[in-house]
């Protein structure tokens, strides 16, 4: 059964207000940037780029690097248009491309600026209260931070490293120092108790 | 008929598959199940969609408000890239392989016999390859196995690998049409990967063309028999369209025993192709090139984890 989580409303609206918009749905919002109109690419920037810049930011580490990634995908989206609306939402996709082509960047560095340590935290259970203005989208981060504290720490941190990070499982073996069955074990519960705990939620 | 497969054992091999941690005995268990079960995709899907759903739960940054205003004025500075069909997709095909289809039905009874002995010289050649592979000392390193060239027909591949005529045939399709046989066009192999991934098997550790001149145009979702995988399409700046196809293990469409070796066909007046198998998949990279373009080709190819 697939999840039934409605997907996350553009980010920037806990911090903007939202105009009306003047397109009817996503296809008629991707019709407008074929079409190469300006306002259409604001329009996109202004609904997600604050999901784009975040992701990027978590991987990348730093702000000009997330902020030239977030232009990069956005003037691509502009010059070629390769959203498909029939294969899934736009913020999962802008969430897939910016996660790929983040990591994608790292790996071209040979960079990995940051230690195992500093990510133990990252996808902790966010201790700050969430707007009650914006109940929506806090509602939606809540139900993830829940499912996520939910997990053992070590299921955690291991998605957290093999998804943000771009770790490759035995990289993670090596640096937490357990046998890389462990570490495959403790992902793929990981995955599969954060979709029951999620399918629950919605059930409730 | 009761299911012999525990739901648990399902679900994390599905699980496996979309972190891309299974190993490849696994693997071959995921995609006989896969085969067997259909249903097994909806679970793939269902964790696909948990997976990737992690972003969701950042705690949100903003980008600097300038950034917006830089983004517009270089969108409206940008020349809309205009994609035409790829030149390669006009090359005359059909006339091309209706011709040489003609000679070789003439010829295909003096060549069978010819064929039929070196198809007996390659099993032998790759029987004494094996052989000396196991014989090495395990310090040697056997990254860079030998390799095999067979100079050969198109009726001949027909006849003998039905699997390698459905990988040419599919690779002329997609440069008849060019830039249309691209279902998920991209330039970035990871994110290629990553939109692939729950449509088709994919490699944990993917081969991919990197060299500078190379431009990954996309990649599809292709089926050949029972078997499932995908095709990656690169535009080469002096050798044209290139085909690289990652197809699961099966028993059909029948293709030669592939190891890690590369088997080189290149085929007279025809794409010629370099195949070989890593165990969990076949591989194999389709273009008009020679034997040795194409061993100058696959020295390109590099592995990365998706």
């Amino acid at each position: 059964m697939l999840l039934k989580v409605p997907q996350p409303h553009p980010s920037s609206e806990e911090n903007r207000p939202i105009p009306p918009s003047q397109y009817a749905d996503t296809n008629d919002l991707v019709a407008a940037i074929k079409r190469q109109e300006l306002d259409a690419l604001g329009y996109l920037f202004d609904h997600y780029s604050s999901l784009v810049y975040t992701l990027a930011y978590k991987i990348l580490g730093n702000s000009p690097e997330a902020e030239d990634l977030m232009q990069e995908i956005f003037l691509g989206l502009w010059e070629r248009c390769t959203y498909n609306p029939s294969r899934g939402s736009l913020s999962s996709f802008l969430a897939t491309v910016t996660r790929s082509r983040a990591i994608d960047r790292l790996r071209m560095k040979g960079n990995r600026r940051r230690i195992i340590s500093q990510w133990q935290q990252s996808l902790s259970p966010n201790p700050s209260p969430t707007p009650l203005d914006h109940a929506s989208q806090s509602e939606k981060r809540q139900a993830l931070q829940q499912a996520l504290a939910e997990l053992p720490k070590e299921y955690r941190q291991v998605l957290d490293l093999s998804y943000f990070g771009g770790y490759s499982q035995s990289q993670i073996a090596e640096q937490l120092d357990k046998p890389l069955g462990t570490v495959k074990t403790w992902a793929r519960k990981g995955l599969i108790q954060l979709r029951q705990s999620l399918q629950a939620q919605m059930e409730l | 008929m009761v299911d012999p497969t525990p739901h648990h054992r399902f679900e994390e091999l599905a699980a496996g598959y979309v972190l891309g941690n299974l190993d490849s005995e696994e693997m071959a268990e995921f995609q006989q199940l896969a085969t067997e079960h259909p249903d097994l995709w909806e679970e793939v899907a269902g964790l696909q969609e948990t997976l990737d759903l992690l972003p969701f739960a950042l705690t949100e940054n903003q980008p600097k408000p300038s950034t917006r205003a830089q983004m517009m004025q270089a969108a409206a500075q940008a020349t809309p890239i205009q994609h035409n069909a790829h030149p390669q997709s006009q090359r005359p095909w059909g006339k091309i392989f209706g011709s040489i289809a003609a000679v070789m039905t003439m010829a295909l009874g003096l060549q069978t016999v010819y064929f039929q002995q070196q198809l007996a010289q390659v099993r032998q050649e790759l029987a004494e390859q094996k052989s000396l592979m196991a014989s090495l000392p395990s310090t040697m390193p056997q990254t860079a196995p030998r390799n095999v060239v067979i100079t050969t027909t198109d009726t001949f591949v027909n006849q003998n690998w039905q699997g390698v005529e459905q990988i040419l045939v599919d690779h002329r399709k997609s440069l008849k049409k060019g830039l249309k046989a691209v279902d998920i066009p991209s330039s970035q192999p990871m994110e290629l990967a990553a939109l692939l991934r729950a449509q088709a098997p994919m490699p944990s550790a993917m081969p991919i063309l990197s060299q500078v001149s190379f431009k990954l145009l996309g990649g599809s979702v292709c089926t050949f028999g029972k078997a499932k995988g995908v095709r990656m399409m690169y535009d080469t700046e002096h050798h044209g369209q290139v085909s690289f196809y990652q197809i699961s293990r099966s028993q059909r469409p029948e293709l030669p025993q592939l190891t890690s070796e590369k088997l080189y066909l290149a085929i007279q007046d025809g794409p010629g192709g370099v195949f070989w198998s890593d165990g969990e998949f076949h591989y194999a990279i389709v273009s008009d090139l020679s034997a040795d373009e194409l061993k100058e080709l696959t020295s390109a190819v590099e592995i990365v984890e998706s």
